[in-house]
């Protein structure tokens, strides 16, 4: 059984536990997880997740975090009010722009500036919370009424398509994809063999702004309104996806596209299960740390650790 | 003398990083009440066997007798506690922390009372032990950080003679003091021989080596090669010993006539580096030029300033057409390649494939429009690893599971692949096996053939010397001799130029 002996277990882990997962909560709820009626429920919840991961992907293969990915997203979908106001056209290029300059920002103060990532994107968080709290005067904004009405499932399902299929392209047939890869092996021998090390950051930081932009819009018309809550959720639940789908935090060539499915899917059957269980909202937030610390214990390479910092 | 005689007693002592043999047998005697000098070319193993003795790493196998009695330890501080004490080649003081404090870490207990450290006492007993070994202008409340290299080399001392060690190891230390700090490393060690004590000294000096110590034992690529009596010494005699390995069969290149072309294809005006100082080389089309001397004469700098990868203060790297070189991508756009000193960290992507290794710099040629065709990734790869003889099982194999050789071979075929027309290699035959080091020189002779320019960094001098056209001695940072190939350009000529 040469299949079976090349298989490392540690590699299929994620794909199992999705199933797991999902097992579980079909036999728990007595098979309503495959009603047609709820694999909707769960794109619709996977929606948010996938689309940041698969940017957040690139991020972590060159083995940084980002922190203020959530708050990103909050002041695009702010400034997408805004300009909606005007011509709601408008909301989805300044989204997307907006998200762009921020990510740019990360750029700036990690590659630039030189701190590192979680340090460097702690602050950013900070400052674009504050410029969000400028901008919204302490209360809330709202988009026009029918944009809502954009909100729907087809419209959606071809976004997550088009970003998903960028991003396999990218992570996986372009020079980008592989230097992100190189950078996160060991970005002395990438910068001898001619990466800009800071070209290849930036542009990840730069993408994950793009996506949060988009994301940004389509909060909005999802919710009509932009306020200091949005997206707060997200950043936790993409950090579960990555390590449940087995990104590894140290970046490098054992990052795998496929682990952004993996993952974001799994993230959100479990948020479906827990609410076809009838759990409420403050249940699963404690649930959702368990889920956290063991995805995280079990991604974690203390292999080649001596003293945890 | 039997070996309960000996202090202490090294016998047949194995040690090897991955492939490379650093001691494949080692053995070493010292009296009580001697300097023993230890002498060795680069990579003899000097500083391994210290270390081992000293308790810094673990021999793979062979014993240690102290007092005639075994000697077992896990780490420096029980061999502190023995009475083992070495002074390193590197830096081993905290740089935050005061010249007292650095004199008595790991020792504060002795001035603690109720858990509460007295400062005032240990400013007191750093500058008695200060004054012990005859420093005085060193305040023992300055940082660390605020003195020289040599200061700190100083205060080791103190906090060595504070332990009062029945063996005191010196590791190539004299070469960052001036004769004030030398002198004060003498008398300690004259003052240890008096009182019975040993010491082991290690230096590049001959000179100091013959006047300091009472007998020299030799070492040569990891083998013990002979004890030298006062009465025997002479610098010849050191020299022929130090490097006077019997080449068996002759894997370099054969024509003993230095040739190469008239045109300019890389130049360094007055470069200067953290490491190198003023330094100007010119290398031309179908030329190896190398670069040799001590580990810590700066010329690993070289091979990174002149593919743009480090700082230059002063000076430029040009290539043929006096176009600037001041980084990595732009040194490739000059179609330069360079393979690092540090083959696993600068080099290699160890945790990655072949393939990934292999394409990196050339995804720019492989790819139609930023696509990158797996295909024909592939078909690259599997072409330059094969024309390499790269022993794998495919091309998915992860680097880390190869062997050293064969780790440089995929390093070589990646800028072969990538169409490099100069290379510059640093230390490329680094723990590599005979066989793949015969193959490597081959390639270099074609690559030569072919019009390609090569700069050649070891520091193996015999490697130096059989491969170059032209061989640029460094010391201290800079240019102490260039060399033409001819016949009788033997290693002792060089390395009157290298100490």
């Amino acid at each position: 059984m040469d299949f079976l002996k090349k298989v490392n277990f540690k590699t299929l882990f994620p794909l199992l536990g999705l199933i797991g997962v999902v097992l579980f909560f079909q036999i728990i709820t007595g098979g309503k997880v495959f009603q047609t009626k709820n694999i909707m429920a769960v794109i619709n919840s996977s929606f948010f997740i996938l689309i940041a991961t698969v940017a957040f992907s690139f991020i972590m293969s060159v083995g940084n975090l980002d922190l203020s990915m959530g708050t990103v997203m909050a002041v695009s979908c702010t400034c997408a009010a805004v300009v909606a106001k005007i011509s709601p056209f408008l909301a989805l290029p300044v989204a997307i722009l907006v998200g762009g300059i921020f990510g740019a920002f990360n750029g700036f103060v990690h590659a630039d500036m030189k701190l590192g990532s979680l340090i460097a994107t702690m602050t950013t968080q900070s400052i674009f919370s504050g410029i969000l709290v400028l901008i919204l005067d302490g209360g809330t904004l709202s988009a026009p009424k029918y944009m809502l009405s954009w909100n729907t499932m087809s419209l959606k399902i071809t976004a997550m398509l088009i970003i998903v299929l960028i991003g396999i392209y990218l992570f996986n047939f372009t020079a980008y994809g592989k230097q992100c890869r190189a950078v996160g092996s060991c970005a002395e021998a990438a910068r001898l063999c001619g990466v800009s090390v800071r070209r290849v950051k930036y542009m990840t930081f730069i993408n994950m702004g793009f996506a949060m932009g988009a994301l940004g819009f389509f909060s909005l018309i999802r919710t009509g309104t932009a306020s200091a809550t949005t997206g707060s959720d997200l950043m936790m639940n993409v950090w579960c996806a990555a390590l449940l789908g087995g990104l590894p935090l140290s970046g490098g060539s054992a990052a795998k596209f496929r682990s952004v499915l993996i993952g974001s899917f799994t993230m959100a059957f479990l948020a479906n299960g827990m609410t076809l269980m009838g759990l409420l909202s403050r249940d699963k937030q404690l649930i959702q740390g368990i889920v956290f610390l063991i995805a995280v214990a079990i991604s974690f390479d203390r292999k080649h650790m001596v003293v945890i910092k | 003398m039997e070996a309960e005689n000996y202090l202490l007693c090294v016998d047949n002592m194995k040690k090897s990083f991955g492939i490379t043999k650093a001691l494949k047998g080692v053995q070493l005697q010292l009296k009580s009440g001697e300097i023993l000098g230890l002498i060795g070319e680069n990579g003899s193993g000097k500083s391994t066997l210290t270390s081992i003795i000293a308790g810094i790493q673990p021999a793979d196998s062979g014993g240690i007798l102290f007092h005639g009695e075994p000697y077992s330890i896990q780490n420096s501080v029980e061999a502190n506690e023995k009475g083992i004490c070495m002074i390193l080649q590197e830096k081993a003081t905290f740089d935050n922390l005061s010249v007292a404090h650095n004199v008595f870490i790991g020792n504060e207990k002795e001035f603690c009372k109720h858990g509460i450290l007295n400062n005032k006492l240990i400013f007191e007993k750093a500058r008695e032990v200060l004054k012990k070994i005859g420093v005085t202008e060193i305040d023992v409340k300055d940082k660390i950080k605020n003195r020289s290299f040599e200061d700190g080399k100083l205060v080791e001392l103190a906090r060595a003679a504070n332990l009062n060690p029945q063996i005191l190891i010196v590791d190539e230390t004299t070469t960052a003091l001036s004769q004030n700090g030398r002198d004060i490393l003498y008398t300690m060690m004259e003052n240890m021989k008096k009182e019975g004590k040993s010491v082991i000294f290690i230096s590049h000096d001959i000179d100091e080596m013959m006047s300091k110590c009472d007998r020299l034992s030799i070492l040569r690529d990891g083998d013990y090669i002979g004890t030298l009596e006062k009465e025997e010494y002479s610098p010849e005699k050191i020299k022929s010993l130090m490097v006077g390995r019997t080449i068996t069969d002759n894997y370099y290149r054969e024509d003993t006539k230095s040739s190469y072309g008239d045109e300019i294809v890389l130049k360094a005006e007055n470069i200067t580096t953290s490491n190198l100082k003023d330094v100007s080389f010119e290398l031309h089309k179908g030329e190896i030029l190398g670069f040799g001397g001590l580990a810590d004469s700066g010329m690993h700098d070289i091979g990174k300033a002149a593919f743009g990868a480090i700082h230059i203060k002063k000076g430029k790297v040009v290539d043929g057409q006096n176009e600037q070189i001041y980084s990595p991508s732009v040194a490739m756009k000059k179609k330069i390649a360079y393979i690092g000193k540090n083959r696993d960290q600068e080099s290699l992507f160890v945790n990655s494939p072949i393939r990934d290794n292999v394409a990196l710099p050339s995804y720019k040629i492989i790819a139609k429009n930023t696509f990158v065709s797996p295909t024909k990734e592939r078909k690259f790869v599997e072409e330059w690893t094969t024309k390499l003889d790269v022993k794998m099982q495919n091309i998915d194999q992860y680097v880390s599971e190869l062997s050293g050789g064969n780790k440089q071979k995929v390093a070589i075929a990646k800028w072969l692949g990538f169409g490099a027309d100069i290379f510059i290699l640093d230390c490329p035959t680094r723990g590599i096996d005979i066989g793949v080091k015969a193959s490597i020189y081959k390639l270099l002779t074609d690559l030569k053939n072919r019009g390609k320019s090569i700069i050649l960094i070891s520091e193996e001098l015999p490697e130096v010397i059989g491969m170059c056209d032209r061989v640029v001695v460094l010391k201290n940072g800079q240019n102490s001799g260039i060399f033409v190939r001819e016949d009788d350009l033997t290693e002792n000529k060089l390395i009157n130029y290298m100490v």
